[in-house]
């Protein structure tokens, strides 16, 4: 469905070259769902107005839905759907009067996009809002709308960049059962880029990481969290005193490493975290040492990120 | 076949939001019968002044106020582009097969209908106050005012395209207006100014637009006024036509 290759841009601002994207391989096969993650200005958005035919290229090809996006952008445009970061309805206009429009723009006929529209609007639960201005809806109904004006087309290729920002988590699961439901029925081949691991995490099946506008790992999201080794464990100690105690019995620990001992409790990473909990609970109690509780957490993407470049997704959007 | 239906999509789409909220529009075309109100009277006073015609002020005073209102109504559509980019509406549309002339030429053809609409409405409005509106030239006149709003929309959509920001707009716009309006001729004949004055009107569309107008309100449909009212604005929109289409194809949201 997607297939690129040294796809690359670069900015000119004033006197300096900023290098946005810098030659990045995806192949993308019909109906995977694969997430782009990164830390903001990584190349994602980048990435996929490349690909949406919004940027041209400064190196590298993409074919994207069986078209040249440089030499039959039309071809490309007709066959993707592309929802962006901001609201693409405007003010002043009706919710089912944007939805036809935007089936208008894909050459669809009146009747046809009156019929999609009223479709869509059902679907995504807009019917009620069918006749009011787009500026009276909230967040989670603009952003549906959104949704149905990037699908009013029914294309075999779906773009979503950031689909859920800004919205609260009900709105935000709500989007997504839509999206997936789609998905399920219609074998959409999604890609897209979000913030929230979480989402990533639950909706794709391959996630591509890119730092630097390069891709530096990718996978499917337990193939990538088991590059992280081991899952992380933590002890809380009753008294701070015995930290140094409790993270020498930890280190004495088959597979223990990064023991890092806090102010009043003791972490460390480990394989099968969870059968090795009862363990040191144990060699700690032997060793007179109480505890106020035990954590083991599984790796998340964000430990992914963290251990291939030292930094947190989160750190760079709070 | 692609270019007028999308057109017309953009048509449909870009006057059913903006008719919703018709006062911009009411309101400019109260600002021409304002002047002829409040500026017409001083002009008659002043009589004989070379450039117009002794005895009908109205039928020299009207044309220049038409071509003023249409500058009003079309000249500044293109400072919607800065608020639709921000929001993503213009992405939206990128997305699409819509043709990237059409997305220019939609909204210009809503500014060429509601132009063709005021001015009939201006005109016919002055006929009690003494204007003569000759037969055949005057449905000339009205065109003529259509292919204005055309050019000077699709010069503001491009440049608005170009600006990348709703202040830049504004601010070229507040450099150009008075230039734009005093050498048009609209209120003073240029007949009156000094030589390098009456050079610049001959760069201004506005003021070849303002003499076919008066040329055409007199009747006096074969002149060259009268075609250079036609050629000149004609010659500017394509230019805008031109540069905005490749801003559109290139524009960045």
């Amino acid at each position: 469905m997607i297939h690129t290759t040294g796809l690359a841009r670069r900015f000119h601002s004033g006197r300096q070259t900023v290098h946005a994207v810098r030659g990045v391989d995806i192949d993308v096969a019909p109906g995977e769902v694969v997430g782009l993650l990164g830390p903001n200005g990584a190349g994602k958005s980048t990435t996929l107005r490349m690909l949406t035919t919004l940027l041209a290229p400064t190196a590298g090809s993409a074919t994207v839905a069986g078209y040249d996006i440089r030499t039959d952008p039309l071809a490309v445009r007709r066959r993707i759907g592309s929802i962006g970061q901001g609201n693409g309805s405007f003010d002043g206009l009706r919710t089912r009067e944007e939805l036809q429009a935007q089936g208008r723009f894909y050459g669809l006929d009146r009747h046809t996009a009156r019929r999609r529209a009223d479709e869509l609007l059902q679907r995504l639960q807009l019917s009620g809002q069918a006749d009011r201005d787009v500026a009276k809806l909230s967040g989670g109904q603009r952003r549906r709308l959104d949704v149905a004006m990037g699908l009013i087309h029914r294309p075999p290729l779906l773009f979503l960049d950031e689909p859920s920002a800004g919205l609260d988590p009900h709105s935000r699961s709500n989007l997504w059962e839509h999206v997936t439901g789609m998905r399920a029925e219609h074998g959409t081949t999604i890609v897209m880029t979000t913030h929230y691991l979480e989402e990533v995490d639950a909706a794709a099946q391959r996630v591509i990481i890119i730092d630097h506008g390069r891709i530096i790992a990718e996978g499917t999201p337990d193939q990538l969290k088991s590059k992280v080794s081991g899952d992380l464990v933590t002890v809380e100690l009753a008294d701070p005193g015995d930290r140094s105690a409790a993270a020498t019995i930890a280190a004495g620990i088959p597979t223990a490493h990064e023991v890092a001992p806090g102010r009043d409790a003791v972490s460390f990473r480990v394989s099968h975290g969870d059968t090795v909990t009862p363990e040191i609970v144990r060699a700690l109690d032997a060793a007179g040492i109480r505890l106020r509780g035990t954590q083991v957490q599984r790796p998340t993407l964000d430990d992914v990120f963290l251990s291939l470049t030292g930094r947190s997704l989160r750190e760079d959007h709070g | 076949m692609s270019l007028l239906t999308d057109t017309g999509a953009v048509f449909v789409r870009d006057t059913r939001s903006k008719l919703r909220t018709p006062w911009p529009y009411m309101e400019s075309m109260a600002d021409p019968l304002l002047l002829l109100m409040l500026f017409g009277p001083l002009v008659a006073a002043l009589g004989g002044i070379p450039g117009i015609p002794a005895g009908n002020t109205m039928q020299w005073f009207v044309p220049g106020m038409l071509v003023l209102m249409v500058f009003t109504t079309s000249a500044f559509i293109g400072a919607g582009f800065q608020e639709e980019r921000g929001s993503g509406a213009l992405e939206r549309m990128l997305v699409t097969p819509v043709n990237r002339f059409a997305l220019l030429a939609g909204r210009v053809l809503r500014v060429v209908v509601v132009v063709v609409i005021q001015a009939a409405v201006v005109a016919l409005a002055t006929v009690p106050f003494g204007l003569r509106l000759p037969p055949i030239a005057t449905p000339l006149a009205l065109l003529q005012l259509a292919v204005l709003a055309a050019a000077l929309g699709t010069v503001s959509l491009a440049v608005g395209l170009a600006l990348k920001s709703s202040y830049a707009f504004w601010g070229v716009v507040s450099l150009v207006y008075t230039p734009i309006v005093v050498t048009s001729g609209a209120l003073l004949p240029m007949e009156l100014a000094p030589g390098w004055l009456f050079a610049i009107s001959r760069v201004n569309p506005l003021a070849h637009a303002v003499e076919g107008q008066r040329a055409l309100f007199a009747a006096d449909v074969t002149s060259t006024a009268a075609l250079l009212g036609f050629a000149v604005p004609l010659l500017f929109g394509l230019v805008g036509a031109v540069l905005g289409t490749q801003s559109m194809r290139r524009v960045r949201v």
